[in-house]
């Protein structure tokens, strides 16, 4: 039983990756795959020439970009390529294969064996261009229509695989009644003891979508600076020392054997729950989470069609 | 299937190499348009067996000893899933003087191929003094006395979802068995790390991607796929543990005419339901069933297209190794629409219910529900909420919950008073039987769910849930009642991920969330040690015995820490 040498890289090689992947790293959520930055770099199919510089068509936390090899699909065209191929897909094709070529009358194209093994074209070309008797026509197309054809196809497979990742809107629909959003909001909601229609949330319904609006009063934070690597929301901490001494701060850690708070002079304090200390947390969201107990889904609605009026 | 992919183990080239310094993370093989296709990998069915005059290490009958003791041979340890060591050299008495005697680290030093991604999900074997372990795309055989490297396995992946872990490898005899991202089974000669065979049980293109350690029951390798983006048929498969042959297949999703077809509405929403048993499953030798808990069905949050009980997804389900064929299923989570499947490791032990010795399986489940079952018929003793949910109207006859239609994702959200994430997760729970309690990791909150598509042919998740509001906590349940006998409340508001060890010795062993690795008293929940990690646990902790020491390993994100007591004389 061998015990084979760690294979070393050269230091400067070392230095140079682990920046670039500390780079990645950083704007990632825990639990998320390092996905490449700069899909040109990998590799992605040029665009033809004289189209636009290729958009970032799919973002977000989870998304296959292009030029990433996902799904044993390979890469993702670029743009141009596919809006061509939606074309000729529309035009072709949607009649029978259904307008997201999953399936009409004719077969859903995106578990489509024809269309997973198809590389460039290729197998697609031949059903394209033969039909199947009694069941498809075939179409006259040109080797590029089939190319951009076969790309707008794979790349609905990668879409619909990205609805997984919450790549897509919810279509949110605002059918609450706004007078009794407002009603909670002063009365049972009791919002109005900690915010004000013209204060903190004045024209809140302008700097938000409904579905953020609900979001955010549902949870008491910015999801999108939350989960997008934003801190959360300062978080108040009293311990009562064993000498009776009480320090405040801001929490920066806490478990069940120790706390660390940061004072309001800056000063880091450290301390260990030993018995008679006492920890006492100021919890910010604690008038929204107790909230989750009290609200009907009629409340949550209502209220967002109130906010949503506060433009 | 017309699928011939490239997945041969790689040796790096040094322009790999200079790519990943650039910071390119190029990908180590040609991928398919835009690249070549790949030739017919002929030179991979070549198998190179072990060589007959060397003994097994993992003799077939070493895997059925309960709560082994001077091995961990498969992911719990034994077939029970229990996660209960006999071991009690560490003990209540001594755990304060637990200390790290070596840590294993997985990544670093890695490139192309031998770039490692996640952290160390896997229970580790151990057998014959080695540790045998994973992350995707990657098998490690590290010394499990020295935490030196013997032997490492590097996979060319070419499109499974690595984001998803990897649970470990299965042993027999010399051999590794282990589940690539992309679905191919691997089988590895554990002395050398070097390849026997490898099978493709599912095509990544669809959808599926693994991360599931396969379970070895006498000739049978038995694995699934997993992967829920886009709408599959599920299946668990058994598969040759000599030669990787198909043995058989069960469908989650059953044919046309078979029991539970009846139970979707159309041959499109079965035949793309999902349900992927993607959670280690378990075994009992005697009564000769594996038991395998199946997960959500397809399309995740939109049921419209779906309506009916959509069996076997969110089942817990009893199979004869032997012919694939089901024996009962309890549906612990009927028509799921908020991801939860009806995972957990199913627990095998026996007790004391109503007056009799009997059989029984137990799982805490992610829908919320503590079940407690004969595993012998699938009989209900429990079947009680272990957290506050909504979402449930009670129990029908045969003890399996009755949703609430009205707690279902819509677009313009639907309040649900369990985390997006569910009540807890694949993570290893514990039964020991010194308290007759079951033991789990879990969160108690609050999500609101949305739904992406109200078409009845909705694809892939369609929808998604919002976390409210999550306490993380450390639950201790009486199996005879399904009742909270003592929790740790964690101070950290958000769920651990840890899973759980009980021993003899008096201690249950888990994580939490800001770090620690913490022995409990698992009669009362009162704490004895803990140990701050250089990341929170990401696997089950496991116990041995090794030249007369016991050991606890345990991992942590990307380290592999083996811990011993200190004798007074200092460790040796």
């Amino acid at each position: 039983m061998g015990v084979p040498k760690r294979r070393r890289a050269p230091a400067a090689a070392c230095v140079a990756f682990f920046a670039a992947l500390s780079g990645l790293l950083a704007a990632q959520q825990p639990g998320q795959e390092a996905v490449p930055a700069n899909p040109a770099a990998l590799g992605a199919v040029p665009a033809k020439p004289g189209a636009k510089k290729p958009v970032k068509r799919f973002t977000g936390p989870f998304a296959f970009k292009a030029g990433q090899p996902i799904m044993g699909l390979g890469k993702l065209a670029a743009p141009a390529v596919i809006a061509s191929g939606q074309r000729v897909f529309e035009t072709n094709c949607s009649f029978c294969h259904g307008a997201d070529a999953q399936g009409g009358i004719g077969p859903d194209l995106l578990q489509s064996a024809v269309v997973l093994d198809d590389v460039n074209g290729d197998h697609i070309s031949n059903v394209v261009g033969k039909g199947f008797p009694g069941h498809m026509p075939a179409f006259n197309l040109t080797p590029t229509q089939l190319h951009d054809l076969a790309a707008f196809l794979h790349s609905r497979v990668l879409a619909i695989a990205n609805l997984a990742h919450g790549q897509y809107q919810i279509p949110f629909t605002v059918d609450g009644n706004a007078a009794a959003g407002k009603a909670f909001f002063y009365g049972r909601g009791k919002c109005s003891t900690c915010h004000s229609v013209s204060g903190d949330l004045a024209h809140i319904g302008a700097k938000y979508t409904p579905y953020q609006l609900q979001n955010l009063f549902l949870t008491g934070v910015n999801l999108r600076t939350y989960y997008g690597g934003g801190s959360r929301p300062k978080q108040l901490v009293t311990v009562k020392l064993r000498s009776g001494r009480s320090v405040t701060g801001a929490l920066r850690y806490l478990d069940d054997f120790n706390v660390v708070l940061v004072d309001a002079d800056g000063k880091v304090e450290s301390i260990r729950r030993r018995p008679g200390v006492q920890v006492t947390m100021n919890n910010p969201l604690a008038a929204h989470q107790r909230l989750l107990g009290v609200y009907t889904d009629a409340d949550i609605h209502n209220l967002t069609a109130y906010l949503v009026t506060l433009k | 299937m017309n699928f011939s992919g490239p997945r041969f183990r790689q040796v790096l080239p040094a322009a790999a190499l200079l790519a990943c310094a650039a910071g390119l993370a190029a990908p180590a093989g040609a991928a398919r348009p835009g690249g070549a296709r790949e030739p017919a990998p002929a030179a991979r069915t070549q198998a190179t067996p072990t060589r007959p005059s060397l003994p097994p290490l993992l003799p077939p009958a070493a895997l059925l000893e309960p709560h082994a003791t001077t091995a961990w041979p498969m992911y719990n340890g034994d077939y029970s899933g229990s996660r209960f060591s006999t071991l009690q050299r560490i003990n209540a008495g001594n755990v304060r003087r637990l200390v790290p005697v070596w840590i294993y680290q997985v990544s670093g030093g890695g490139f192309g191929a031998a770039q490692v991604m996640g952290g160390v999900d896997a229970t580790p074997l151990m057998v014959n003094g080695v540790l045998y372990f994973t992350v995707p795309d990657h098998v490690f055989a590290v010394d499990a006395r020295t935490g030196t490297l013997i032997w490492r396995f590097n996979w060319v992946n070419h499109g499974g979802l690595l984001i998803v872990g990897n649970r470990g490898v299965g042993m027999s005899g010399n051999r590794l068995y282990f589940m690539t991202p992309d679905n191919w089974l691997v089988c590895l000669n554990a002395r050398t790390g070097k390849e026997i065979w490898q099978k493709s049980i599912a095509d990544p293109r669809l959808g599926y991607f693994s991360s599931g350690v396969p379970l070895v029951v006498g000739n049978h390798v038995i694995v699934n796929a997993g992967g829920d983006t886009l709408d599959l048929r599920a299946y668990l498969e058994s598969r040759d543990t000599r030669t990787g042959a198909l043995q058989w297949r069960w469908y989650v999703d059953p044919s046309a005419g078979q029991p539970g077809a009846d139970t979707w509405p159309d041959a499109s929403a079965r035949l793309h339901g999902g349900g992927n048993p993607w959670v280690p499953a378990t075994y009992d030798p005697k009564l000769n069933l594996v038991y395998a808990a199946t997960g959500n069905p397809n399309p995740v949050y939109a049921g419209q297209g779906r309506l009916g009980r959509d069996l076997y997804t969110g089942s817990l389900v009893a199979i004869n190794p032997d012919t694939g064929k089901l024996a009962w299923y309890f549906q612990g989570n009927p028509h799921d629409t908020h991801d939860w499947d009806q995972t957990e490791p199913p627990v095998l032990f026996d007790a004391k219910i109503h007056g009799h010795m009997r059989p029984l399986v137990a799982q805490a489940s992610r829908d919320g529900y503590f079940f407690v079952l004969n595993r012998r018929t699938g009989k209900a003793y429990v079947s009680t909420p272990f957290i506050p949910l909504n979402w449930s109207l009670g129990v029908n006859q045969r003890g399996e919950p009755i949703p609430n239609p009205k707690v279902i994702p819509t677009t313009d959200g639907n309040l649900v008073s369990v985390t997006a994430g569910g009540a807890t997760n694949w993570f290893p729970s514990s039964y020991d039987p010194q308290t007759g309690l079951f033991y789990v990791n879990c969160a108690e909150g609050y999500s609101i769910a949305y739904l992406q598509s109200t078409s009845k042919k909705a694809s892939g998740f369609a929808g998604r849930a919002v976390t409210l509001k999550s306490q993380g906590m450390l639950k201790a349940l009486s199996v005879k009642t399904g009742k909270m006998v003592w929790q740790h409340i964690y101070p950290d508001q958000w769920g651990e991920d840890s899973g759980i060890l009980t021993t003899a010795g008096h201690l249950l062993i888990t994580g939490d969330s800001a770090g620690n690795l913490i022995a409990y008293n698992p009669k009362n929940g009162k704490i004895l040690w803990h140990y701050h990690l250089l990341s929170p646990v990401s696997n089950g902790p496991e116990t041995f015995l090794l030249d007369g020491h016991q050991y606890l390993v345990v991992g942590a994100g990307p380290y592999l820490y083996a811990f011993r007591v200190m004798p007074s004389s200092g460790l040796n």
